[in-house]
C-alpha cells in the first residue's frame, strides 16, 4: 500500500541547493519611537534614554536649544554597555563628520554663533541587550537636549 | 495567551522618567508598547506584575528573554563615566 507524500511533493533540499535564492531577515517588530528632552547638568554626562532589549536603531536626532555655546558638547551612544560614539560637535564640524554611516552619530548642523547644534544617528546600529543615549556637557551650561530616535526590537 | 517581553524602555522627558515595556502576544504577533509608569523604579518583579495585571495572566506566564535586564536606569541624572 502506498504511503508517504505524493511523488510530486518535494521538500526543500538545502544541500541540493533546490532554491535559487533564499531571503533571510530577522523578525523585527514594528518601528518604535523614543523621544523626549532633558535639561542636562553642567560639566557632567547626563543619561537621556535607555532601551533594554535586542534590536536595531533605524535613525535618530539629537538637537539642542540654542541658548549657549555647546561646541565642546558630546552626544553619545552606549550599546550593550560599550561607548560606540562620542565626539564633540567641534570635532565633528572640523573633520566634516557629516555623512551617514561614517560614524554612529554624524553632524547635521553646527553654528557656534547662533548656537545651533544637531546630529543624527546612522541606520543599522544593532544592540544585543541595550542601547543608551547620553550627553556630555562641557561648557558649564545647562542646555535642554532633545532626542528623537526610531528603532525596532527583535 | 502567551506574552513575551521584548524590551524595557526608560527615558527622561520634561523632568520625569518614563518607563514603558514592549511586548508581543502570541496571536496576533504584534508588538505593543505600554506605559508602566512615570518616575517609578524599575525591577523585574514590578514589570512582571504590571504585565500580569494588564493581560490577566499569572506572572510566571510572562516569557522573559534572558538578555533583557529590568534594572533601574540613571537617565535624567548625571553619570560618572
Amino acid at each position: 500500500m502506498a504511503s508517504g507524500l505524493p511523488d510530486y511533493y518535494r521538500g526543500v533540499d538545502i544541500a541540493y541547493q533546490a532554491l535559487a535564492q533564499v531571503t533571510n531577515r530577522p523578525k523585527y517588530g514594528g518601528a518604535l519611537e523614543l523621544y523626549g528632552s532633558v535639561v542636562v547638568t553642567a560639566n557632567f554626562t547626563t543619561g537621556l534614554a535607555e532601551v533594554s532589549g535586542k534590536g536595531m536603531i533605524y535613525g535618530g536626532l539629537v538637537y539642542l536649544d540654542p541658548t549657549a555655546t555647546q561646541a565642546s558638547g558630546i552626544p553619545g551612544v552606549i550599546v550593550d554597555g560599550n561607548v560606540i560614539a562620542g565626539i564633540t560637535f567641534t570635532r565633528m564640524n572640523k573633520y566634516n563628520v557629516s555623512k551617514s554611516w561614517a560614524y554612529p552619530l554624524y553632524l547635521l548642523s553646527y553654528d557656534d554663533v547662533n548656537f545651533v547644534y544637531s546630529c543624527a544617528a546612522s541606520y543599522g546600529i544593532t544592540f544585543e541587550s541595550s542601547f543608551k543615549l547620553v550627553y556630555n556637557e562641557a561648557e558649564g551650561a545647562t542646555p535642554r537636549v532633545y532626542y528623537d530616535f526610531v528603532y525596532a526590537l527583535i | 495567551m502567551k506574552i513575551e517581553l521584548k524590551g524595557v524602555v526608560q527615558y527622561y522627558d520634561n523632568g520625569h522618567k518614563c518607563v514603558d515595556v514592549v511586548v508581543v502576544e502570541d496571536e496576533p504577533y504584534n508588538y505593543k508598547r505600554h506605559r508602566v509608569g512615570v518616575d517609578v523604579k524599575v525591577n523585574p518583579g514590578k514589570i512582571r506584575r504590571f504585565l500580569a495585571a494588564m493581560y490577566d495572566v499569572p506572572p510566571g506566564d510572562i516569557v522573559w528573554p534572558p538578555h533583557i535586564k529590568a534594572k533601574d536606569s540613571d537617565v535624567g541624572t548625571s553619570l560618572a563615566l
